[in-house]
């Protein structure tokens, strides 16, 4: 379970606030974020995942209080229990889909252990969304619909409990967005995953078990 | 960690040229002092070798300097010239085995020695081609002097109209190269050998008669047919020279004292140089030259660690730039949930893969050039 409470945060250089009273997202629930642009919805995203801290009040992800993590606790949090998918993908070009996709359990120094299931793993979701042809391909060799699968596989390889997607079809076209959003949900569901997505595409809201709208929870200044 | 040093190679792999570009200039910066100091080193130890082989020079009173630099590697002017009976008198003492040197001449700028056979044992010099000076008017030359001037043993080759120093000398004289030797690395190598009677004949100390006519060496090249004068078997006997053997000229005498305190009297007794000779101590007026050649060497350096320090720099600052475009990479693996150790080591590693290279090449110029400063010292210094 996300639980988001008396949050408070600004950018210290923008006039930009985020308030939100109360926020649960149930553990296995696929939610969709939806608000306009500016309203808040990579912040939301970076403060669940600790990638940024709140001035005021908790979050907390199943027992861990992320907010009250120090930068390399939430660091670890992030890497062991966080599966982020990027609007523009945010692959390393240079690597191979399999190296991308391992790349936080193996860069990031899990076990072994960890290490060779998330393989495992990556390789059952690369035959879940066509990707098993594409493992040994350098991923600034790929179309945009093949990178975002192959994001979405590294997302999911080391088996998060929570995937946070921040607008993961934005980049791409109308016949690849869809594709692309019901392959990340099935994924999520498959692997009883909390899914956080944030979208501007209303289109794709039916995939989703709950649409959380920023304009009713929060309040950007 | 394993998992990094891949993640790093791959990402090296990316831009390999400019990972190795840095390298290699990296490499040259760190390789190219170890380089220079293992060639200054043979550069010293060859002077040094020579210098010792050949422990005292006699001479003409003057510059010991250039005393010495004439008798080992027959560069400089000498102070003067002595006379044979001067080398008579200083072997007289019984105190030191001497090889006389008599260089007045040059065959297209080669310089030419005349000495005796005492001078190829001092200096171990071996044929490598042909045989050794048998009669007047033969000739053998050093390795390099043999492919400089392109000639081989059975050709001819006529000395130059001026003598070594400057001064007008006599009729040029066609000397029959009876031999090649082997190359030594050392000055030998640019040098031609023949006796001391034939650098007397060269310097126009000598005449020939063949037939009813007379060859004098000291004619003007317009004097004889040819413009030279050339020994050949026919003629030999004819040559002859004229004047007291006593008063021919040596430009220097090497001398090997029989022991230490040998060397220590002789040097005593040519202390005085108003008699108009001397001697002079090789190793002492090289160990002078060479004081200045560690001088230019501390400069040097100095040079190299502030060159060094100024690669380091620039070294710095590419990685700064490099991490500064990656900046997006590394914001990428901040919101994955690397940590901040974990980051740089990924960089850390690139630089150390670089690094590494850079030294392994380093390392390869300085173990090269150590393994080949004899060769390169032959080649380009000497």
């Amino acid at each position: 379970m996300i639980r988001c409470e008396g949050i408070e945060f600004g950018y210290p250089q923008s006039g930009f606030r985020l308030t939100i009273p109360l926020l649960v997202v149930e553990t296995g629930e696929k939610a969709a974020i939806i608000g306009p642009s500016g309203s808040g919805k990579t912040t939301l995203l970076h403060l669940i995942a600790g990638v940024r801290t709140p001035s005021r009040g908790k979050i907390a992800v199943g027992e861990t209080v992320v907010s009250e993590l120090s930068d390399a606790a939430r660091r670890r949090f992030r890497l062991r229990n966080v599966g982020f998918v990027f609007q523009n993908f945010e692959l390393f070009g240079h690597l191979t889909v399999r190296e991308n996709g391992l790349f936080p359990s193996a860069a990031g120094g899990m076990p072994r252990r960890d290490q060779d299931a998330a393989a495992a793993e990556l390789g059952r979701l690369a035959a879940a969304v066509g990707m098993t042809d594409h493992l040994d391909r350098r991923a600034d060799r790929l179309s945009r619909g093949e990178q975002q699968r192959a994001a979405l596989c590294r997302a999911l390889a080391h088996r998060p409990p929570v995937v946070l997607a921040d607008e993961p079809t934005g980049n791409l076209d109308p016949g690849n967005k869809k594709h692309v959003m019901e392959l990340l949900v099935s994924a999520a569901s498959e692997r009883e995953a909390t899914l956080l997505a944030a979208t501007h595409d209303e289109s794709l809201l039916p995939l989703f078990d709950r649409v959380i709208d920023l304009r009713d929870v929060g309040t950007p200044a | 960690m394993r998992a990094l040093v891949r993640y790093a190679f791959r990402s090296l792999g990316r831009r390999p040229l400019t990972a190795v570009l840095l390298a290699v200039s990296l490499g040259i910066a760190f390789g190219l002092p170890g380089a220079v100091r293992s060639v200054v080193a043979a550069f010293e130890e060859e002077l040094t070798a020579r210098a010792d082989a050949a422990p005292l020079v006699f001479g003409a009173a003057g510059s010991r300097s250039d005393l010495v630099l004439h008798a080992l590697f027959f560069r400089s002017d000498p102070p003067g010239e002595i006379r044979v009976a001067d080398r008579k008198e200083f072997d007289s003492h019984g105190l030191a085995e001497t090889v006389p040197l008599c260089v007045k001449a040059t065959v297209r700028g080669v310089p030419v020695v005349g000495t005796d056979g005492g001078y190829f044992k001092l200096r171990r010099l071996r044929l490598d081609a042909g045989d050794p000076i048998s009669r007047l008017g033969d000739c053998v030359l050093g390795a390099r002097a043999a492919e400089r001037l392109g000639l081989k043993a059975g050709e001819k080759a006529a000395t130059d109209p001026e003598n070594l120093f400057g001064a007008s000398g006599g009729t040029p004289v066609r000397l029959r190269i009876t031999g090649v030797l082997a190359a030594m690395g050392s000055a030998d190598d640019d040098t031609a050998f023949v006796s001391l009677e034939t650098a007397w004949l060269i310097a126009g100390l000598g005449h020939g008669h063949s037939g009813g006519s007379k060859t004098h060496a000291h004619e003007d090249r317009e004097s004889t047919s040819s413009g030279y004068v050339e020994v050949t078997d026919e003629n030999v006997e004819g040559f002859h020279f004229h004047g007291r053997p006593e008063r021919f000229p040596l430009t220097a005498v090497i001398a090997i004292p029989h022991s230490r305190d040998d060397r220590l009297l002789l040097i005593s007794r040519y202390l005085r140089t108003d008699e108009g000779t001397a001697v002079a101590e090789s190793d002492r007026v090289l160990r002078d030259l060479l004081s200045v050649a560690v001088r230019v060497r501390r400069l040097f350096d100095a040079n190299a660690v502030v060159t060094t320090c100024a690669m380091i720099l620039l070294c710095a600052t590419v990685v700064t730039l490099s991490v500064r475009l990656r900046w997006p990479e590394v914001q990428t693996m901040h919101r994955l949930g690397l940590s901040r150790t974990r980051i740089a080591s990924l960089f850390a590693i690139e630089v150390l893969i670089v690094g590494l290279g850079a030294f392994a090449l380093g390392l390869t110029i300085v173990l090269a050039s150590h393994a080949a400063a004899p060769v390169i010292f032959k080649w380009f210094v000497v």
